[in-house]
């Protein structure tokens, strides 16, 4: 098997190999999540008098889930080589991406994969200045090596951040686009409705113009961790959201805000899943934020419905047990269907092993 | 094709190995411990088709995600018992599997992912390495738990020579089969005869209540009550082992005499089977006239310590002693007991006064009789051995003895057929040494007889000699006891076919023969069913097998 480097230099491309190191830090969460345009505006009808609702359930039995779907993506990358170009040294990252969905079905007790929505792409992250040479790199590798990878271009004309994190969000950006095509087929394919929810695992934010709006109306976005200084009230006696959720008490949740956002707007509320004397940092820990985007009528009405704000908080409350306690530092921010769903991906993945193989010059 | 009911899991730190494989097992198929199971495995051959490895269950464990104890606390609610989890937390059954044999001799360690199946019949015989016996004894059925069962069988050759021979059952009273299994191997063996051109000999001691007097009585439906079973089921459990469903035949039965009791027996034989057997001349009263009896006293005390030799040298004397009766015998010793008698002997009257009070306490019984009236049917032990024929069972009852009675009966019969077998001038038969073929012994609480760490005992002695020599001999000795622990280690050794029935926990604590097995092997045999055992065979390639077998298909009254 050639290696890559040697089908991208063949392009005419100087590539200096280096020591292949990881660059999968958590750092770019901030790409997919924003916290411009914050709104202390309620977003809910009828507009409620308290600031937190309790939402205990009356029984232990949980009802039926109408959170039926889970989404994930995830993404694998590290830096692989140099690309040197006009005398200036540029960074090649590769990795995998890839989108997980998965659905309770009634033969099991556990989630399980629907595999026509599942997928895992291979891809290289060139920088733009390459300019032609790009699409002769996609062919080559397309003719000249076994296994496909797509080739993505970061944009290198920001000298504000570090071409690295350009060359991550180039491959984050098409992590985005494959989720946004699988909740867009899945809304097209009937599966979604009112009781027959998606949930992704993150905000729904998405720094990219949706194709779709009303393909996201039974869909929710589920935050382990989120912004605490926006603010949540401006006027009078201004409050920001870290201090509004160290309020919360298990099974409570805020009022429903709206983050105005230049192609929609994003309903997002807070619920505690598990009691704050439980947890080892109680402020945030078993706070999770919950994003709907809003649909045209929503907009207009000027807020989400309470009874609906209630519904999914309750069912997202019923999520809680089992935890991942142990297993994953955010226990108590995850819930279970999405914590599998991110397990399921993760094993789809090739091996750290078996991906560096691809960029070694075997006989 | 067959279904898969899993694959195949390997790990950097759980690998599959030659001998080992682990695989999870696909939700609703429910498994245990002894199935035999085949995996899709690399090609040996030109044409690059599958082989197979075939597997036996040793282990089943349910993992899950969990992350321990606190995480299954934490997720109930922080302990909350009425806490109702809505996700089931993710867990699959893992089983652990000895690899037993691949049908193209591939011997790679199977690959992760592989498809596993139930085995099918054939491919289970030859994975247990019977699929080709040159003599297959019947020995019961494997059950698996997808409804298959499959006749076991053992090899005659390996169970009663020339290449191995002996068997030996343990296990706890009432639960254990011990002597239910004993009488269907040796059942099939007598319905074998024809076919293995060969007849074999049987002695049969029975130490339990009526147990094994009525060898020669079909079962009847009452024998059935405290089973769940009709005597339908019986028969079809018997043919499923390709056997007749029939008692015994061309059975002799020998009681120990007591010239006051009924029939001159202490035996507790049904009266009237006891009648039947009298007047179909099946059944006669052993006893010891002194002449044979005196001879006898090493095994009478093979109990008892004698460091100092100074029992046998008394012995020894008695032998030596013309006393025509038992009465007169004793009078004679007691004579070597009064002060100053023994000026003239190296043993002192110490000695003697001990030996006196033993023969006095230990010839109390019945058996040691002299009467010989031709209407009380009495023969002695030595008789009755030395005219079995060959093919013919011989059931001696020594329920009603004590144990040092027993002891003389068992060693007796052994030391007889020893004689037998290599010639004894005491015994008189050199001239024309009586042919009685192959014998196979049958003895319940082989512990009394042969006990662990006892190296003085004549009978522990003959026993061994019999466990390393009566395979050339044709001396087979089915041997069974409560607790292997408490039974010499030479004898068990030897046993080329080894059972293990329900025994205590504690047993198997103490290590020893169960050490070998694995946990979940050593579990299961502290709650074997009735009817159910544990087998290992020495041409067997799995090391043990749960069998069960046809319940015995004679007469077995209640006490």
């Amino acid at each position: 098997m050639p290696s890559i480097f040697k089908i991208i230099s063949k392009s005419g491309v100087d590539v200096s190999p280096r020591h292949r190191s990881d660059i999968d830090v958590d750092d770019y969460s901030a790409y997919d999540h924003t916290t411009e345009s914050h709104s202390d505006n309620v977003f809910e009808r009828p507009r409620p008098d308290d600031p937190i609702q309790n939402l205990r359930p009356a029984t232990n039995e949980p009802t039926q889930s109408i959170l039926k779907y889970f989404i994930d993506g995830s993404r694998r990358v590290q830096k692989v080589a140099d690309i040197v170009f006009g005398g200036r040294f540029f960074p090649m990252v590769a990795g995998q991406v890839g989108v997980a969905v998965t659905g309770r079905t009634e033969d099991s007790p556990y989630v399980k994969p629907l595999r026509d929505y599942c997928k895992v792409q291979n891809v290289i992250s060139l920088p733009d200045k390459l300019g032609q040479e790009i699409e002769e790199i996609q062919r080559k590798l397309d003719d000249e090596f076994p296994i496909r990878f797509k080739v993505l271009t970061y944009d290198t004309s920001n000298q504000e951040r570090n071409p690295n994190d350009l060359a991550v969000i180039a491959i984050m950006s098409q992590m985005l686009d494959m989720e946004i095509e699988a909740v867009t087929a899945l809304a097209s394919s009937g599966l979604l409705g009112p009781n027959s929810w998606l949930v992704r695992d993150g905000p729904l934010q998405f720094r990219k113009k949706l194709p779709k709006i009303s393909a996201f109306q039974h869909v929710i976005g589920i935050s382990k961790s989120f912004s605490t200084n926006a603010p949540v009230k401006k006027g009078g006696n201004p409050m920001d959201v870290g201090s509004l959720v160290t309020k919360l008490d298990i099974f409570d949740r805020t009022k429903c805000y709206c983050l105005e956002m230049s192609d929609k707007s994003v309903a997002f509320w807070y619920l505690r899943l598990h009691p704050k004397n439980r947890v080892p940092n109680p402020a945030l820990d078993g706070v999770i934020k919950i994003e709907k985007i809003a649909q045209p009528w929503e907009v207009d009405e000027d807020g989400v419905e309470a009874d609906l704000i209630n519904t999914i908080s309750r069912h997202v409350f019923n999520e809680r047990n089992v935890t991942a306690y142990g297993s994953d530092t955010r226990w108590a921010n995850h819930i279970y269907p999405v914590y599998l769903t991110e397990k399921f991906l993760k094993a789809s993945l090739d091996s750290q092993l078996k991906f560096n193989g691809y960029f070694r010059e075997t006989a | 094709m067959t279904d898969s009911i899993g694959k195949v899991t390997a790990t950097e730190r759980a690998p599959t190995t030659t001998t080992e494989l682990a695989f999870w097992v696909k939700d609703g198929i429910q498994i245990r411990p002894f199935d035999i199971i085949r995996v899709k495995h690399l090609s040996n051959r030109d044409d690059r088709s599958a082989s197979y490895s075939y597997a036996i269950i040793n282990e089943l464990h349910f993992i899950t995600d969990s992350s321990g104890h606190l995480a299954n606390f934490v997720s109930s609610d922080f302990g909350d018992v009425s806490a109702v989890p809505l996700n089931e937390r993710l867990g699959t059954t893992l089983a652990f599997a000895d690899v037993l044999y691949n049908d193209q001799d591939v011997e790679m360690p199977v690959r992760d992912g592989a498809t596993v199946e139930w085995a099918d019949e054939e491919g289970i015989l030859r994975a247990l390495g019977i699929s080709n016996l040159r003599k297959p004894v019947p020995a019961g059925f494997i059950r698996m738990s997808n409804g298959t069962e499959i006749a076991v069988h053992v090899d005659a050759d390996y169970l009663i020579g020339p290449e191995g021979a002996h068997l030996n059952i343990a296990g706890i009273s009432g639960l254990a089969t011990k002597t239910s299994y004993a009488m269907f191997l040796m059942n099939s063996l007598q319905q074998l005869q024809e076919e293995f051109k060969q007849k074999y000999s049987m002695i049969v001691f029975n130490v339990k209540g009526r147990d094994l007097l009525h060898l020669d009585e079909p079962l009847i439906s009452e024998d059935l009550e405290s089973t769940k079973l009709d005597l339908d089921q019986v028969r079809e459990d018997w043919k499923r082992c390709n056997l007749r469903a029939k008692p015994f035949e061309n059975v002799q039965y020998l009681y120990p005499y007591d010239k006051d009791r009924p029939n001159f027996t202490t035996s507790h034989a049904d009266g009237d089977s006891l009648q039947r057997q009298i007047d179909a001349k099946l059944a006669r009263n052993y006893h010891y006239p002194v002449e044979r009896g005196k001879r006898k006293l090493g095994l009478l005390f093979s109990d008892i310590e004698d460091a100092n030799s100074t029992l046998a040298s008394c012995i020894d004397a008695i032998t030596g002693m013309n006393a025509a009766t038992w009465k007169a015998l004793r009078t004679e010793v007691a004579g070597h007991t009064q002060r100053g008698s023994g000026a003239n002997s190296n043993i002192q009257v110490g000695s003697w006064r001990r030996v006196a009070r033993l023969i006095e306490t230990r010839t109390k019984d019945g058996i040691f009789a002299d009467a010989h009236a031709e209407e009380r049917r009495l023969t002695t032990i030595e008789k009755a051995v030395s005219e079995i024929t060959p093919g013919q069972v011989l059931v001696i009852d020594i329920e009603p003895l004590p144990p040092y009675l027993q002891a003389l009966v068992v060693g007796d019969v052994i030391q007889t057929i020893l004689a037998l077998k290599l010639g004894d001038d005491e015994y008189g038969f050199e001239e024309e040494v009586p042919d009685i073929g192959k014998v196979i012994i049958f003895a319940d609480e082989l512990n009394k007889y042969a006990p662990r760490n006892e190296s003085h005992g004549i009978l522990t002695s003959k026993l061994r000699e019999i466990s390393a020599r009566g395979r050339s001999l044709g001396m087979i000795l089915f041997g069974a006891e409560q607790f292997r622990s408490g039974v010499d280690d030479q004898i068990l050794g030897n046993c080329g076919t080894n059972v293990y029935g329900r025994t205590s926990p504690v047993e198997v604590a103490k290590g020893g023969d169960y050490k070998f097995m694995s946990k979940s092997n050593q579990s299961t045999i502290t709650g074997l069913p009735k009817g159910s055992l544990m087998l290992q065979h020495a041409v067997y390639r799995a090391p043990l097998l749960k069998v069960s077998f046809p319940f015995p298909f004679y007469h077995q009254p209640k006490d």
